[in-house]
């Protein structure tokens, strides 16, 4: 799964959210490195839609314009969890052998 | 105009790069969010928020094409192919030798030998009506005969004039294509079903058109011969979508697109200076063919892998 996938399913894993909130909340969690752009954004909501892990949850009209809310279905959890639980394994992996690195508790966030 | 307006004009243009489907489901909502973060400090559209609703647009469209291709009517479309390739080889034989006639009468072995090859066109289609499978089994070792006459063709030890093997690569793709679209499809039966008097003309038109010009090819310049070809060529996709019924015809397209294009790009580089030297150029005809060819059979087992049960 890419990254602003991974974000955007994160994103909608607090509550149902519209096209720009997605992307403030992005911006945020990723604390600002990753910052969505409509086209990416829509690509992906677009792909999540057709997969089933995305669906609309509401439509309003605010100032004269279709504001479309968007919320995480069962599906899209589980995918979620599923990528979570990878990129913790992967995470814990990485951690495990940088500290049998010598010289390396820096790199290993100084957990021995 | 307000600065918004014009901001808003601008995202506009840029959303037409969308597919009219998707800008029907997203655009108003794009609009909303594009304007948004203009206003929340991101910025009027630079170069990158361009460039991002431009890739967006072309990857938008290339989907939707190929969800339109792998929607298609497959069997069908190979049912159809069972028909559509013998009739286009027969009228671009026969022609042919009509032409040929004309100008010099022959030797009698000539005149059995083209006799042959269009027996050899014409038989398994025939012969589809009845027996399919011995059809089938025909087409496959009629084609099979011609592949390994082509592949020795363009063995490393050959000349290396790669494009004069255009017609030879063309003929077989087309065979093989017949073939399997006897074995794994209706046949000229379904065909029958589908094809209006109006798809059948032009499929004869096509195949005719094709051997009649050939020879008038030879003598034109390279650029006008590509006109003529590619003209051609789009006159006959253009005929054959607007008379083929339903969603077959864009698989058909597809299916015949593979032999088709090394038979063109022959087309063109035999006329002008004869032996035109292509050995540089083996991809000119192998890539996009092999392109078309992935192409189609991807599609095909994508909507056998979405219908199986």
């Amino acid at each position: 799964m890419q990254e602003p996938t991974f974000l955007i399913l994160t994103a909608l894993a607090e509550g149902a959210q519209h096209g720009y909130g997605i992307m403030t909340d992005v911006a945020r969690i990723s604390q600002g490195r990753v910052r969505l752009r409509a086209g990416t954004l829509y690509a992906a909501l677009d792909r999540l839609l057709g997969s089933g892990s995305v669906s609309v949850d509401r439509e309003e009209i605010v100032g004269g314009r279709l504001r479309r809310y968007y919320r995480l279905t069962p599906s899209g959890a589980e995918l979620l969890a599923a990528e979570a639980a990878r990129l913790r394994a992967n995470a814990k992996l990485a951690s495990t052998r940088l500290r049998r690195l010598p010289g390396s508790a820096l790199l290993a966030g100084g957990a021995a | 105009m307000t600065g918004d307006a014009a901001v808003e004009r601008r995202y506009r243009r840029l959303l037409a790069w969308y597919p009219a489907e998707y800008r029907r489901a997203y655009g108003e909502e794009m609009i909303g969010v594009l304007l948004a973060a203009a206003s929340g400090g991101s910025g009027r559209p630079g170069l990158a928020g361009a460039f991002d609703l431009i890739r967006g647009g072309l990857r938008a469209r290339l989907l939707a094409g190929w969800r339109k291709l792998a929607d298609a009517d497959w069997p069908d479309a190979l049912a159809l192919c069972s028909v559509a390739v013998p009739i286009i080889l027969l009228g671009y034989v026969i022609a042919q030798w009509l032409y040929f006639l004309h100008i010099h009468i022959g030797a009698p072995h000539e005149q059995v030998g083209r006799g042959l090859v269009v027996l050899a066109i014409a038989a398994p289609p025939l012969l589809a009506l009845r027996f399919r499978r011995t059809a089938a089994l025909v087409a496959v070792a009629l084609a099979g005969w011609l592949t390994v006459f082509t592949l020795g063709g363009i063995s490393p030890d050959w000349s290396g004039y790669w494009i004069n093997n255009g017609e030879d690569v063309g003929s077989s793709l087309a065979l093989l294509l017949g073939a399997a679209a006897l074995a794994w499809s209706g046949g000229p039966r379904r065909a029958a079903e589908i094809l209006t008097p109006r798809s059948w003309l032009v499929l004869i038109v096509a195949g005719v058109s094709m051997g009649v010009i050939h020879p008038y090819l030879w003598s034109r310049p390279a650029w006008l011969a590509a006109v003529i070809v590619i003209g051609m060529l789009a006159l006959v996709a253009g005929g054959l979508a607007l008379t083929v019924p339903g969603p077959a015809a864009r698989g058909l397209l597809l299916l015949l697109a593979a032999p088709a294009y090394p038979g063109a790009v022959w087309a063109i580089g035999i006329s002008g200076s004869y032996g035109f030297d292509t050995s540089g150029f083996p991809n000119l005809i192998f890539l996009p063919t092999a392109l078309f060819a992935g192409l189609a059979a991807a599609a095909l087992w994508r909507w056998r892998h979405r219908t199986a049960p």
